[in-house]
């Protein structure tokens, strides 16, 4: 037997373990721990015992040694930024300001959602809340208006996945950390693409609105006045934004001491509206657990990739790669497609951290490796670009698969606030954005320049 | 993502649980105070350097190592309520007794993967107590963090041997909704939980 082998069996036993019902963090540790064992006891000739007593030697220092860091304070950081947003009073005054200024147009409330969910985005990371709140505030005027509650339940939902890709996002610091990518640079990278996304979503609402008017009726009669009135409510949320990318991009700060500015002015806006300490002790209360369960993650997955290291898997799957016919561009799409359907059985997070140890080097390898230069690369970037690119295709791809049944939380979530609408209502709802969806992946495919200008030009 | 539902009784296992519950829910209290530590302190941070010329060369070592205390003290607590992500696609269609079992089975390879993780934390600390390991900057001494993780890989470890007696028990009485444990929920009731919990944050 190979260590390959053992490597495949194992994660089989992974995959078995996961669809059972085991918490993925301890389920990633344990393979992890398991394999190293039997790694060092027939690989390396040390019988089992000393086999294990390795692995426990490695498995237990990995919790310390990779978790250690400045960088890593993000996490922790943009979750509490989200949990501060709502008793900032943001939200609402988003959607205010965005219902001035875009009522107008073909479905101008529709609209309205994508942009104060975009907005919210970059001070969110969290797309299933952020549906959640805007399922309480958009969807009842939406309704009230006569607009179609498929159409609106939908927007809700799909406006939620903005979150993700729209900085700060938690989700592309793990990425950060999982394939040791710049954190800075991903950011940055993070913001046009987030733009094209609410863009073409808000393309895709005046188009239905259009064929179909009585789905989205306008909203006119704000005055200049008025719409500049509304304006002030949503200055933190430029303020959190302009930090991070002027830190980034001048280095006066690094993201981490950026993103803790950002969470400090929202938490004194939170304490200057009247938020009282019983909330935000609740706020620290639930930013501390997600932040238990994003890490626990993190160093459990973390304990496998030390396994796959030993394995040598990723030489392994360079090698394997590089022995494949067929183009770079059909690899990279089937391996986009199993996110496609790992994402209607699995939660977004815990998908993207147990695949990316394998993912990640295979995308590498198919651009021709880590130090590639652009001119011998297979997608015409070199490997830094490529690592950047990559994480916004799959984060991006791993917010598809809220909308997407038959677990799409977002939709679930606005079922759950608006009792009037079915789930199978916001689904149906959801679909013409998923399609909007696979248009933006094949965009930022197509086009690698929108995620990677502003981390050229700035990082 | 308020808690899932865990029931509670008279029973000695579930006042054990409680009483655990109590210290679990007061470290993921201070996991979230260390938060708010290390967002003051970052900008403590750049306002002694850029307005007054004066960083402070702890900066970094102190926020490295609030990291690792920050993932950990909330860690128990987010066992307790059912937090770590899994996929229930297939348990949550299971009742009864079989779904205790494989609960039970799944819990027991939890409860191993932890004391071996708790046993490599504790050379750790050993070894970095006898070595004298520590920081780069301040020479802060790195036993206390590592001790600390082992500590919360131990609390983690009583955490999931309640769940497991929880369970063992469970399957003798055959009940449906036993004490002690997080209740699975449907994706439904998961985002009733979450629409509940943040309630009234958005008419601010």
């Amino acid at each position: 037997m190979e260590p390959i082998h053992l490597v495949l069996i194992l994660s089989g036993v992974m995959l078995v373990l996961v669809f059972a019902g085991m918490r993925v963090a301890f389920a990633a540790a344990l393979i992890g721990f398991v394999g190293l064992t039997l790694h060092f006891a027939i690989f390396k000739d040390k019988g089992l015992w000393d086999g294990m007593l390795t692995a426990i030697n490695i498995a237990g220092l990995t919790p310390h040694s990779k978790l250690a860091a400045q960088t890593l304070g993000l996490i922790p950081t943009f979750i509490v930024i989200g949990f501060l947003a709502y008793y900032a009073g943001l939200t609402t005054a988003l959607f205010e300001a965005a219902k001035r200024w875009l009522g107008w147009l073909p479905g101008g409330l529709g609209l309205s959602t994508i942009f104060a969910t975009a907005g919210f985005a970059a001070v969110s990371g969290a797309s299933v809340a952020t549906s959640a709140v805007f399922a309480r505030i958009a969807i009842p005027e939406m309704l009230k208006l006569g607009y179609d509650k498929r159409f609106a339940a939908g927007v809700v939902a799909a406006g939620g996945t903005l979150a993700s890709l729209i900085p700060p996002s938690a989700i592309l610091v793990v990425y950060a950390i999982i394939t040791e990518t710049s954190v800075g640079d991903l950011l940055l990278a993070g913001f046009l693409p987030g733009l094209v996304s609410a863009l073409i979503y808000g393309a895709l609402i005046i188009g239905i609105a259009k064929v179909r008017p009585s789905v989205g009726p306008t909203v006119t009669g704000f005055t200049w006045k008025q719409r500049f009135a509304a304006l002030p409510g949503t200055l933190p949320i430029l303020f959190v934004v302009f930090v991070i990318i002027l830190s980034i991009s001048t280095g006066w700060a690094t993201p981490t001491e950026a993103g803790a500015l950002g969470a400090f002015v929202v938490l004194a806006v939170a304490l200057i509206r009247g938020m009282k300490m019983g909330q935000l002790r609740d706020a620290l209360m639930e930013a501390a657990k997600l932040s238990a369960m994003i890490f626990a993650m993190i160093w459990g997955v973390l304990i496998f990739v030390r396994y796959l290291g030993f394995a040598r898997v990723p030489m392994f799957l360079e090698n394997w790669i590089g022995s494949l016919d067929q183009p770079a561009i059909v690899i990279l799409l089937a391996v986009l497609a199993i996110y496609v359907v790992l994402g209607m059985f699995m939660d977004a997070i815990g998908m993207l951290i147990l695949t990316l140890p394998i993912t990640f080097p295979v995308v590498m390898a198919l651009n021709g490796g880590e130090d590639v230069s652009k001119a011998e690369s297979a997608f015409g970037m070199d490997g830094g670009d490529a690592s950047i690119w990559f994480g916004i295709l799959v984060v991006k791809m791993a917010e598809l698969c809220l909308i997407t049944p038959p677990i799409g939380l977002n939709c679930f979530v606005v079922a759950g606030v608006r009792p009037e609408v079915s789930v199978q209502d916001v689904f149906r709802g959801a679909s013409p954005f998923f399609i909007a969806d696979v248009a933006t992946i094949a965009v930022l495919i197509a086009f690698p320049q929108i995620v990677l200008f502003l981390p050229n030009l700035l990082g | 993502m308020s808690d899932h539902a865990v029931r509670e009784d008279n029973s000695t296992l579930s006042k054990l649980d409680q009483w655990l519950h109590r210290l679990e829910r007061w470290l993921n209290l201070t996991a979230g105070i260390l938060v708010l530590f290390i967002v003051l302190f970052s900008v403590i941070n750049i306002v002694g350097r850029g307005v007054f010329n004066r960083p402070f060369n702890a900066y970094f070592d102190l926020m490295g190592q609030s990291v690792p205390l920050i993932a950990f003290f909330g860690l128990a607590f987010c066992q307790r309520v059912g937090g770590h992500i899994r996929m229930d696609l297939f348990i949550g269609q299971i009742k009864g007794r079989l779904l205790w079992i494989i609960e039970a089975i799944l819990t027991l390879l939890m409860m191993l993967t932890i004391a071996a993780l708790s046993w490599g934390a504790w050379s750790h600390t050993a070894r970095a107590w006898t070595k004298g390991d520590s920081t780069e900057d301040i020479n802060m001494p790195l036993w206390p963090i590592k001790g600390a993780l082992f500590v919360m890989f131990m609390l983690l470890e009583a955490r999931l041997t309640l769940q497991f007696v929880a369970y063992l028990r469970a399957i003798v009485t055959g009940e449906d909704r036993p004490i002690a444990i997080p209740v699975i929920e449907t994706p439904a009731e998961q985002a009733e939980r979450e629409a509940a919990s943040v309630s009234g944050m958005e008419g601010r």
